[in-house]
C-alpha cells in the first residue's frame, strides 16, 4: 500500500503539472466602474503597474485581467476594493469567492474608481485604516458591508473618499442612495470602537475621548418602536459641557440620519430590538426600513472627565 | 515481516476513545456550512444535553452484550457515515478554495487503503494526539477574536429547531458507540470516552457557534464554510494568518475520521474484505455526491443504532430480569 | 571438511590435523608444541588476536615452571584445573568448532595428549579502538567516553558506571558464519517480564550469516523494514545506555561496533540528550521544545511554503510575497523543482562530506558555499527565499540526527503532496505519518507513548524538563508504556 500511496503522490504532480508562480499577479487594489461594461484597473503590489481590462460583468475580473496582462492573477491579497455605480451588486460573489477578505476595504467613488485609480487620486487601505484608527470613519470592512446588506436593513454604509475627507455612502443592492454628514460618520466611529485616538476641537482646547460604554435600548409603544442610544463616555477636556454638546450632536446624527432619514440599520437596532423582547415582524427588507424611518431616536449621554493625574 | 509474538490488539483507552468520538465530530464541525448563529448554538446545545441524558444511563450501567446479528447493521453504518464524511471532504475543499480536490481525493483513497492496514489503535492513538493540538488551537481562537466580538449578534433570528435536528445529521459517531463499548477488553474506557464526547459537544462546540457568531454577526446569509469565515474575520496580526494551521487540523480530523469509520465497517474481517470495502465506500460517495438526499437518514440511523437499539436491548434485559423474579418478593411462597 | 560435532579425540597429533583442516589452513592459527612434565601438548593462538606478554606471563611462563611431573594427561589436566590459575577467564572445550571459537575470540587453547578436553586461557590482545569521545551524540557536560568496538571494553564501560549487582550481561552470539558477539544488558528488579525472552527468542532466529553493525539486527527488533521511526534506539554513550536501563530497558552491545541498541525507544526521546539534565530546567524546556519545532521545520517547511506559494497566495504576508515573485521572476525552473533539486544536491554534498578523507572534507564545504550559495543564486538558477527555506529545512534537520533517514525520505514526498494539493495534500500525508509514527512498536512498547497511549504523570519529562527534585520522586519505568489488554496503568509496578 506504501507504493500506492507514492505513486499516487507521483501521478497527482504529474496531472497537476508544475504550478508556476513566475507568471501570476497579485493585485492590491482594485477599482471597478459597474455600468453595462465593467471596467477594471488594478494595481500591482509587485511592479506597481496598472493594468487596465473590461468585460461584460464583475464576476469576469480574473478573466479580464488575464486577457489583459497576460498573467494568472490572484485575489488574495486585495486589500482595496474601489467601486464606482452599484457597489454592492457584486461584493457578495467577491466575498464568496474569496477575492476580497472579509477584512478588506470597500471604497465607494462618485465618479470613476478606474480613473480614480489611474491619475493616483485613491486613498490607500493604510489611509482608510488611519481615518479608522483617528476616529474620522467607522471601520466600514468588506464583513460589515456585506453583512448589513444581507442581515440588515438591505441598506448598507460604505466608506466614501471625495478627494478631501473620508465619509460614507449609504447603498444598497441597486445603488447608492445618499451620504452621511461628518457628524454621523464620527458618531459611527466613536460607537464603533476602532479607533486608537478619538479627537475633536473645542472652542479653545482638544477633547480627547479615552473610553466609550454604549448600549441602544427599544422601547414599543403600539407598533412604533424607540431606541434609546445610552453612551457613558469618559474624556479629556477643559471644556466638558461644550464637548458633551458636540459628542450629543454626532451621536444623534449617527443615530438618526442613517436609520430615520434612511431606514439603514448601521447599529444593529434589529438585534437590540430582538434582544429586548421586541417580537419580529416577519417582513421583507423594506418593511425594516419603513420601521426604522418611522421609529423614535433619543440619546442620553453621561460624559465623565478623565483627570490625567 | 510478520511478528514473531503476536499480542492481542490493546483495547483503546479512555482518552483515545473520546479523542476518535470527538475528531468525528469536529470534522462533521468543520465541514459544516451552515451560518452560526445564537439559535444554532442553542440547538445544537440542546440535542447534545439530549443525548446526554438519554445516553448517560446506558454508559453508567454494564454494557448489553451487542448480538451478531446486528453487527453488520453497525458496519454498514460505518461504510454509509465514512462515504457521507468523503462527500463533505470534498465540499470543504472546494469550500476553502483548495487546489484540484479531486486529485486530493485521489490520494486521499491509497492512503485510507494504507491505514486500513495499521491496527485501529494507530488511529487512535492518532486521533489522540490531533486533539491535543486541536484544543490548544481552539484555546487560541477568542485571543485572535475577543476585540472584534459583538454580543448583540447573538441575537440574530434563526430556527433553534432546525438546528437541533441538524445536529443529529453531524453526529454519526453516535452510532458507533454501541460498538466501541461491546469491546470485551476495554469497556469502561469506552464509557468514560463517552462522556468527554459528550462533554464537547455539549459545551466546548456550542461555545465556538456563540463565538463564531459574535464574529460573524449579520452574515448569516453567506455561502460557504463558516468556521474559516470566522478565522478570515480574526487574523492574530496581519502577518500571521492562522488559517493555514486550521485547514490542516480540519482535513487532518476528517482523515483520522474516515479512517475510524473505515476500521469500524471492516471490523473483525479479513484482510481482502478490509480493502474490498472501499469500491461500496467510493460507490456510496459517489451517490451522496450525485444526489445529496439519499443521505438525509443517516441522522435518524445514527440515532437508532446510537441509542435506540442500546435501550431496547437494556429494556429487554431487564425485562428478562425482573421475569425471573418473584412479583412480590417479602411474601413466602406457601406451598 | 563438516566439523560441527567433531570433538577431540585425545590424540594429539590428531586434533592438531583436525584443527588446522577445521581452520582451512588458515595462517593466523599458531600453534607451539610443549612437553609439560612428559606429556606432549600444543599451544594454539590466532595471530594478532592475543596479548603477547600476557600469554607469556599467564601461560607459557607458569607452564614452563610447572615444577612437577604429572603422572598422566588426567593427573595434568587435573592439576591444570585445580591447582593452577592462569587466567580469570578460563574455560574448558571438547568441540572443535568451539576450540576454533575460542581461538578467534583472543584465547590460547592447549591441547593435552591423551585428554578429550582442552584447557582454554582468555588472553585477549587484540588492537582496538582507544576509548574515545562518540562521533555523534556529543555533549557539554557529559562524559567524554564511547562505545569502542569490543563488546568487553563496553561492558566494563557500563560495570564502572553502575556498580550495582542487579545489572546482568548475557553474552550471545549471532551470524551463523561471523559468530558475533552480543551481549544484553538489564537491571534485574526493572525491566519488563517477558521482554527479555521475547528478545532472545527474535535473537537466536536471526537468519543472518553476519552482523557487522547495529543495523543488521535492527530491523528484526524492530519487526519491520521500512520504518519511518525507530522503535529500537542507539546510543554511543555508555552514560545515556546506563540511564536507559535503569528505566528498565534492554541494551545490546554488539562486538565490532559502538553502537549499542537499546530497546525500546520512544520517540520523544530521540528529542533528548543528556545535557538536558544538566541544563536548568527552564533552559533545557526551551531547547526541547526549540527541536520539537526544529522537527517541524525540517520535514515542513519546504512543503508548507510550497503550498502557500503556490496554491494559498492569500495567507502569506503581501511584502513576503512580493520579494518571493521577485525573486522567482528570473528563475528558469518552477519553485517545485527548485525545492526539489537544491535538496537534492544538499544531500550529494552531505554525503560527499561524510565520505570523503577528511583532509580533502573541507574543499566539500567550499565547493558547496560558493557553487549553491554563490553562483548559483546570482546567476538565477535557484532564487535566494528556497534556498533560505531548504538550508533552513537542512539545518534543523541537524538538531535531531536521528531522524536524518526519515526526513530525507519524506521531505520530497511531503513537497510532491504540497504541490499537487496543497495544505490538503499535507494535511493528508502528514495524517498517515502520524498514523504511521502511531503504529510502530516494539515489543509491545509504541514508540508515541507517553504521549499516547496517554500517561499524564510522564507527560512532565516530555513537555518540559522538570527539575531534579521532582524528577527523582517520578522514577520513570519504561514499563508503564507498554500496552495492557485492560484499562490499568502501572506506575512504578503498583497497579492502579
Amino acid at each position: 500500500m506504501k507504493n500506492a500511496v507514492l505513486s499516487a503522490l507521483f501521478g497527482c504532480t504529474l496531472l497537476t503539472g508544475c504550478t508556476d508562480i513566475r507568471n501570476r499577479l497579485s493585485p492590491d487594489v482594485l477599482a471597478v466602474d459597474a455600468g453595462s461594461r465593467t471596467q477594471f484597473t488594478a494595481h500591482i503590489s509587485q511592479d506597481k503597474e496598472l493594468i487596465s481590462a473590461e468585460a461584460d460583468s464583475p464576476l469576469l475580473m480574473p478573466d479580464a485581467l488575464q486577457t489583459a496582462s497576460g498573467a494568472e492573477i490572484s485575489a488574495g491579497h486585495l486589500s482595496l476594493l474601489a467601486v464606482s455605480g452599484s457597489p454592492c451588486a457584486f461584493l457578495r460573489d467577491y466575498v464568496s469567492r474569496q477575492w476580497l477578505a472579509p477584512t478588506g476595504h470597500v471604497l465607494f467613488v462618485p465618479d470613476s474608481a478606474c480613473a480614480a485609480l489611474s491619475g493616483g487620486g485613491l486613498p490607500t487601505a493604510e489611509q482608510i485604516a488611519a481615518a479608522v484608527s483617528s476616529g474620522q470613519v467607522p471601520c466600514r470592512t468588506a464583513d460589515a458591508v456585506l453583512g448589513d446588506l444581507l442581515g440588515g436593513s438591505g441598506i448598507t454604509a460604505l466608506h466614501c473618499f471625495d478627494g478631501k475627507a473620508f465619509t460614507l455612502a449609504l447603498a444598497d443592492q441597486n445603488g447608492v442612495l445618499g451620504m452621511l454628514s461628518a457628524d454621523a460618520c464620527r458618531g459611527l466611529a466613536l460607537l464603533g470602537k476602532r479607533w486608537d485616538c478619538f479627537s475633536f476641537a473645542q472652542t479653545t482646547g482638544i477633547c480627547t475621548v479615552t473610553a466609550v460604554r454604549a448600549r441602544i435600548y427599544t422601547g414599543q409603544s403600539g407598533k412604533a418602536l424607540t431606541f434609546t442610544l445610552s453612551a457613558d463616555i469618559t474624556c479629556r477636556t477643559g471644556q466638558p459641557a461644550e464637548a458633551e454638546a458636540i459628542l450629543r450632536q454626532m451621536l444623534e446624527a449617527a443615530l438618526t440620519e442613517p436609520a430615520q432619514n434612511a431606514g439603514a440599520d448601521l447599529l444593529f437596532l434589529h438585534e437590540a430590538a430582538l434582544r429586548d423582547g421586541i417580537r419580529e415582524e416577519a417582513g421583507s427588507a423594506e418593511i425594516r426600513q419603513q420601521q426604522l424611518r418611522n421609529a423614535g431616536y433619543r440619546t442620553e449621554i453621561r460624559l465623565k472627565t478623565d483627570s490625567i493625574w | 515481516m510478520s511478528k514473531p509474538h503476536s499480542r492481542p490488539e490493546a483495547g483503546w483507552s479512555a482518552v483515545q476513545t473520546a479523542a476518535v468520538l470527538i475528531l468525528c465530530r469536529l470534522a462533521a464541525f468543520f465541514c459544516a456550512e451552515q451560518p452560526y448563529s445564537a439559535a444554532y448554538a442553542k440547538g445544537m446545545f440542546t440535542a447534545a444535553v439530549l443525548t446526554a441524558g438519554l445516553l448517560l444511563p446506558l454508559l453508567i450501567a454494564p454494557q448489553e452484550p451487542l448480538p451478531d446479528a446486528l453487527r453488520p447493521l453497525y458496519r454498514g453504518f460505518a461504510l454509509l457515515w465514512g462515504s457521507l464524511t468523503l462527500v463533505r471532504l470534498y465540499a470543504l475543499l472546494t469550500a476553502l478554495h483548495s487546489p484540484y480536490p479531486l486529485l486530493t481525493l485521489f490520494l486521499l483513497i491509497p492512503v485510507l487503503l494504507e491505514l486500513q492496514r495499521l491496527p485501529q489503535a494507530a488511529a487512535a492513538r492518532a486521533a489522540s494526539l490531533l486533539l491535543f493540538v486541536t484544543a490548544a488551537a481552539f484555546l487560541l481562537l477568542p485571543v485572535s477574536g475577543i476585540r472584534t466580538a459583538k454580543p448583540v449578534f447573538l441575537h440574530e433570528p434563526d430556527s433553534a429547531g432546525a438546528a437541533f435536528l441538524r445536529e443529529f445529521q453531524q453526529c454519526g459517531e453516535l452510532g458507533l458507540l454501541p460498538l466501541l463499548r461491546s469491546r470485551e477488553n476495554k469497556p469502561l474506557a469506552a464509557s468514560r470516552g463517552a462522556a468527554a464526547w459528550l462533554t464537547v459537544r455539549s459545551a466546548v462546540l456550542p461555545l465556538t457557534v456563540i463565538f463564531g457568531t459574535m464574529q460573524n454577526g449579520r452574515l448569516l446569509h453567506l455561502t460557504g464554510n463558516p468556521f474559516f469565515l470566522l478565522l478570515a474575520r480574526t487574523p492574530l496580526s496581519d502577518a500571521l494568518r492562522t488559517d493555514g494551521i486550521w485547514m490542516l487540523l480540519a482535513v487532518g480530523s476528517t482523515v483520522l475520521c474516515l479512517t475510524a469509520f473505515l476500521h469500524f465497517a471492516a471490523d473483525g474481517t479479513g484482510t481482502r474484505l478490509r480493502y474490498g470495502i472501499f469500491l461500496p465506500f467510493c460507490s456510496f460517495a459517489l451517490l451522496f455526491a450525485a444526489v445529496p438526499e439519499s443521505a438525509s437518514g443517516l441522522g435518524a440511523a445514527a440515532v437508532l443504532l446510537g441509542i435506540g437499539i442500546p435501550w431496547m436491548l437494556r429494556l429487554r434485559s431487564l425485562c428478562a430480569g425482573l421475569r425471573g423474579r418473584p412479583l412480590f418478593p417479602h411474601r413466602r411462597h406457601e406451598g | 571438511m563438516e566439523t560441527a560435532f567433531r570433538t577431540l579425540s585425545g590424540r594429539l597429533t590428531d586434533d592438531l590435523a583436525a584443527v588446522r583442516a577445521a581452520s582451512g589452513g588458515s595462517a593466523d592459527l599458531l600453534s607451539a608444541e610443549i612437553t609439560i612434565g612428559g606429556v606432549p601438548c600444543c599451544l594454539l593462538t590466532c595471530e594478532g588476536m592475543v596479548a603477547g606478554g600476557l600469554l607469556a606471563e599467564l601461560v607459557t611462563e607458569p607452564l614452563n615452571q610447572l615444577g612437577f611431573s604429572p603422572s598422566d594427561s588426567a593427573a595434568l589436566l587435573e592439576m591444570l584445573r585445580t591447582r593452577r590459575l592462569f587466567s580469570a577467564d578460563s574455560t574448558e572445550v571438547r568441540e572443535i568448532p568451539a576450540l576454533l571459537k575460542l581461538l578467534y575470540a583472543g584465547f590460547a587453547v592447549l591441547l593435552i595428549d591423551g585428554a578429550g578436553t582442552a584447557p582454554a586461557f582468555g588472553v585477549q590482545g587484540y588492537a582496538s579502538r582507544s576509548i574515545a569521545e562518540p562521533s555523534g551524540e556529543q555533549n557539554i557536560y557529559g562524559a567524554k567516553e564511547g562505545f569502542t568496538e569490543p563488546v568487553r571494553t563496553n561492558m566494563s564501560l557500563l560495570r564502572r558506571r553502575m556498580k550495582s549487582p542487579l545489572l546482568t550481561f548475557e553474552l550471545l552470539s549471532a551470524g551463523t558464519v561471523s559468530q558475533t558477539d552480543l551481549c544484553l544488558c538489564w537491571l534485574r528488579d526493572r525491566v519488563p517480564a517477558g521482554l527479555l525472552g521475547e528478545i532472545r527468542e527474535t535473537l537466536s532466529a536471526l537468519p543472518l550469516e553476519t552482523v557487522l553493525s547495529a543495523g543488521y539486527i535492527r530491523p528484526f527488533l524492530e519487526h519491520s523494514d521500512s520504518a519511518l521511526v525507530h522503535s529500537v534506539g542507539t546510543t554511543e554513550r555508555p552514560d545515556v545506555l546506563c540511564a536507559k536501563l535503569l528505566e528498565g530497558r534492554v541494551g545490546i552491545l554488539i562486538d565490532g561496533t559502538p553502537f549499542a541498541l537499546v530497546i525500546p525507544q520512544l520517540l520523544c526521546e530521540t528529542f533528548q540528550t543528556l545535557d538536558d539534565y544538566n541544563y536548568p530546567p527552564a533552559y533545557a524546556t526551551l531547547l526541547r521544545w526549540l527541536k520539537y519545532a526544529a522537527g517541524l521545520t525540517a520535514l515542513l517547511l519546504p512543503a508548507c511554503y510550497l503550498a502557500v506559494s503556490l496554491h494559498h497566495p492569500a495567507l502569506m504576508h503581501e511584502t513576503l510575497l512580493r520579494l518571493l515573485t521577485e525573486s522567482e521572476q528570473n528563475a528558469p525552473f518552477s519553485l517545485t523543482a527548485e525545492l526539489l533539486g537544491i535538496l537534492f544536491v544538499y544531500e550529494i554534498l552531505r554525503e560527499a562530506g561524510l565520505r570523503l578523507p577528511k583532509a580533502t572534507g573541507s574543499a566539500v564545504g567550499i565547493i558547496g558555499g560558493l557553487l549553491i550559495g554563490d553562483a548559483a543564486v546570482q546567476s538565477g538558477l535557484i532564487s535566494t527565499p528556497v534556498l533560505t527555506v531548504a538550508a533552513l529545512s537542512a539545518t534543523s534537520g541537524f538538531v535531531i540526527p536521528e531522524h536524518h533517514a526519515a526526513l530525507t525520505v519524506l521531505r520530497p514526498l511531503f513537497i510532491l503532496a504540497a504541490s499537487a494539493a496543497g495544505i490538503a495534500g499535507i494535511a493528508v500525508l502528514g495524517t498517515a505519518l502520524l498514523c504511521h509514527v502511531c503504529a510502530t512498536e516494539a515489543f509491545g512498547f509504541p514508540v508515541s507513548a507517553p504521549a499516547a497511549p496517554l500517561l499524564p504523570r510522564r507527560l512532565s519529562d516530555v513537555l518540559a524538563r522538570i527539575g531534579f527534585r521532582r524528577l527523582s520522586q517520578q522514577n520513570f519505568r519504561v514499563s508503564e508504556t507498554r500496552l495492557q489488554p485492560d484499562d490499568t496503568i502501572i506506575y512504578n509496578n503498583n497497579t492502579r
